[in-house]
Parts: C-alpha cells; sequence; structure tokens
C-alpha cells in the first residue's frame, strides 16, 4: 500500500491545471462525504485490504482446530461476509476517513477515487499487481487533486492507509467476524457431516 | 481435554482400588469381533459422560477458544463462545462418544470392555465420580464396589483394562484432532450466531 501514494502522486501531479476552488463542507456533509469515498474506494482497495488483513492470521490462528482442507472456506467466508456487510463496513471506514482528513480533503478525493482510471490504479496496487494500462485520470481529477486539499488527501488517505482503518479496526471486526464465524461453521460442518457418514458414525441434525 | 482425561483415568483408579480378594468373575467371551467391541465400547463412554458429565469437556472446550484474540473482542462474545461450547457437546455427543468409542474398541479385549463396564455401572463407582467432581460429598462417604464390579475390577481383564485405562490420554490421542474437527463447525456456528445476535441487540439499543 506504501507504493499508492508514490504512484498516485506521480499520476495525479502530472497535471498542471489550474486548482479548483473548495468550499468547505460542514461536519455532517463531511461525515456523508468520507462514507462516499470509502464506498467508492471499497471495491478496488478497501476489500482487498481487508480481505488480506484477516484471512491469513484467522486461517494460521484456526490450524488447530480446523482440518486443512477448511482453509479455504476461511477465505470463502471472509469474502462473503465482506459482500454482505458492505454498507456496514463502508460506514466505519468512512468514520475512520472523518478523522483522517479534513472535509476539504475527502471532497477533492472523492473526485479521484470515483476516476475510472484512479479505481483501475487502486484495484492494481491493491492486488499487487502492475495496471492494466496507463494511468490516465481526467483533467478535473489532475485539477482537484493538485490542490492543497487534493494532495492532502493523496497523502493522508493513499499514503497511510493504517491511520484511516485503526481507529475503527475493533468496530470492524466485530461487524464482520460473527458471520465469518458463522459461514465458516456452516461450509466446515456441511464438509464434516459427509466425512463422519462416510465412517459410519452417527452424525446429529445439529452438525 | 485433559480434564477429560483425567476424569477417566480416575474411574480407573478407583476401580483398582476395589477389594482385590473377590475372585476374577468375569467369562470367557469365544467371539469378540470389532462391532461388538465397539458395542460395548459405546456403552461404557456414555455410561461413564452419565455419570461424570460433558463439563469437563465443554470447558477444555471453552478454555482453548477462549484465548482467541477474537472471542475477546466483547465480554459478551466470552459467554457467546461458552454457550456454544456446552450445546455443541451436548449436540454431538452421539458423534463424541462414537468416535472415542471406537478408539477405546481398537485397543481393548472385549473381555476388558465388559469388564470396564460393570465398573462403571456399580452405583459406588459413580458416587465416587461424582464426588471428585464436586457434584457430591467427599469420598470418605462412599459406598464400596459391589460384588460384581469388586470381581470385575480384580479379574485379569478387569486388571488389564485397568493399566490400559492408565494411558487413556495417550489411548485417545490419534482422536483428539477428529473430536475437535468433528465438534468446531457447530462451535463455530453457534458462536457466530450468538455473537451475531448480540451486535444486532447493540445496534438495536446502542448506549
Amino acid at each position: 500500500m506504501k507504493l499508492m501514494v508514490a504512484a498516485l502522486t506521480l499520476v495525479l501531479a502530472g497535471g498542471a491545471a489550474p486548482a479548483a476552488a473548495w468550499a468547505a463542507d460542514d461536519k455532517a456533509q463531511g461525515d456523508k462525504t468520507a462514507v462516499d469515498v470509502a464506498t467508492a474506494m471499497y471495491g478496488p482497495a478497501y476489500k482487498r485490504m481487508l480481505h488480506d488483513a484477516l484471512v491469513p492470521p484467522l486461517t494460521d490462528g484456526m490450524s488447530g482446530v480446523i482440518r486443512p482442507e477448511w482453509r479455504g472456506y476461511v477465505a470463502e467466508a471472509v469474502d462473503e461476509e465482506l459482500d454482505a456487510k458492505a454498507t456496514v463496513v463502508c460506514a466505519l471506514i468512512g468514520r475512520g476517513l472523518s478523522g483522517a482528513a479534513t472535509p476539504d480533503e475527502l471532497a477533492a478525493g472523492l473526485i479521484a477515487v470515483r476516476d475510472p482510471a484512479i479505481q483501475g490504479a487502486l484495484k492494481a496496487l491493491a492486488e499487487h499487481t502492475p495496471p492494466a494500462q496507463p494511468v490516465s485520470p481526467t483533467a478535473e481529477t489532475r485539477a482537484t487533486m493538485t490542490t492543497p486539499a487534493g494532495r492532502g488527501f493523496t497523502q493522508k488517505v493513499f499514503g497511510d492507509i493504517a491511520k484511516v482503518v485503526d481507529p475503527v479496526k475493533e468496530d470492524l471486526l466485530r461487524a464482520l467476524m460473527p458471520g465469518v464465524f458463522r459461514r465458516l461453521g456452516q461450509k466446515a460442518s456441511a464438509d464434516e457431516r459427509r466425512r463422519l457418514q462416510s465412517q459410519g458414525l452417527p452424525v446429529e441434525a445439529a452438525i | 481435554m485433559r480434564a477429560a482425561w483425567f476424569v477417566l483415568g480416575l474411574g480407573l483408579a478407583l476401580a483398582i482400588a476395589a477389594p482385590r480378594a473377590v475372585q476374577a468373575a468375569t467369562n470367557p467371551v469365544a467371539v469378540n469381533t470389532d462391532a461388538q467391541r465397539e458395542q460395548v465400547a459405546i456403552a461404557f463412554v456414555d455410561e461413564f459422560f452419565a455419570t461424570a458429565g460433558y463439563k469437563p469437556l465443554q470447558d477444555a472446550f471453552a478454555g482453548a477458544l477462549g484465548a482467541w484474540y477474537f472471542a475477546n473482542l466483547r465480554p459478551e462474545w466470552r459467554t457467546a463462545l461458552n454457550e456454544a461450547a456446552s450445546e455443541e457437546l451436548d449436540a454431538d455427543r452421539p458423534t463424541v462418544d462414537a468416535i472415542m468409542a471406537r478408539q477405546l474398541a481398537k485397543d481393548m479385549t472385549l473381555d476388558e470392555l465388559q469388564a470396564g463396564l460393570v465398573i462403571i455401572r456399580d452405583p459406588a463407582m459413580a458416587a465416587a465420580l461424582k464426588a471428585n467432581l464436586g457434584h457430591a460429598p467427599s469420598s470418605n462417604a462412599l459406598p464400596p464396589l459391589q460384588l460384581d464390579a469388586q470381581r470385575a475390577a480384580v479379574s485379569p481383564a478387569g486388571q488389564s483394562f485397568g493399566r490400559k485405562f492408565d494411558r487413556f490420554d495417550e489411548l485417545m490421542s490419534p482422536v483428539k484432532p477428529d473430536l475437535t474437527f468433528a465438534v468446531m463447525p457447530g462451535v463455530l456456528r453457534r458462536f457466530g450466531e450468538k455473537a451475531e445476535a448480540v451486535e444486532a441487540q447493540k445496534r438495536a439499543s446502542p448506549k
């Protein structure tokens, strides 16, 4: 993710369009903008980031209590829950963004993160792959991101993902983990039921 | 699970401590099939847990899972995890008993298992187990084993049963993962559902 700031700064600093004037949002508008930013970044970046943050420690941490064959279920359960709880997760990340950037910066950032070129770049960076094509933001994005607010967004949000997520990390886990465990349990139960039946062992309806 | 093995080992120790002056009287059995041994082993395990209860197993599971970071995100989740482990072990009891019985039957002859069953069914043994688990008064006032249990305890099969039971933890080692994998999916599913209910309640009535 640290590459993200360098790459995006490079891309966005390329244009020398005149700076746009930004009216300061009030707090409520800033919070709404923050959720919009989180929502725009969720698909290309945050979802993958959360997947990467959750799946390895969860899989390793449960290695003694789940069959090796169930390790893939952990990733499936996390992905399904990230989809099911996208609205809640974006609201929480939005809260983190509100604390990390000013309303002006978020308003500037929203223009950038809705730009398909930036979305593509974010996705590639989150997936640790090179962009499919050269990143060519719109003129509006370039202009916006060369303003102080745009530069502030790039530095604070693209440059320090942990800072954005850390204050809401436990709330994210509280929102996601119950469903992850339920889904993992359901998937593993189905497999274990087949296994027990094939060995002639009794299987309760509850399994 | 160690607590459960300890309890089982305790049962053995009490049986072996029975008066040795009584003549052995278990009958030799001509046919000694896997199915017969499993049948008697299941009866033994059922009898044991009917007396000793599942609490040691439930506590062991909840204790192991309680170390999880995720289980401690909310105090209510810890309670939910204890409940989930307890409910799932109750629901999975036929499976757990069958897995343990199958393993017992691999290592013991029909004579040994039958001797063990006679001993475990003795009211004095039940009282001794309960006393040692804190469910009943001290063993000072416990009655002696009845004649058939005394005979079983001092018979060659009963003595051999006792020696094998003395290493019960080692005997069950090969199936400990299977026991865990049989129970964990349901524990995870129940825990997830309970934690989701906790979260829903908190969202409905935020402080």
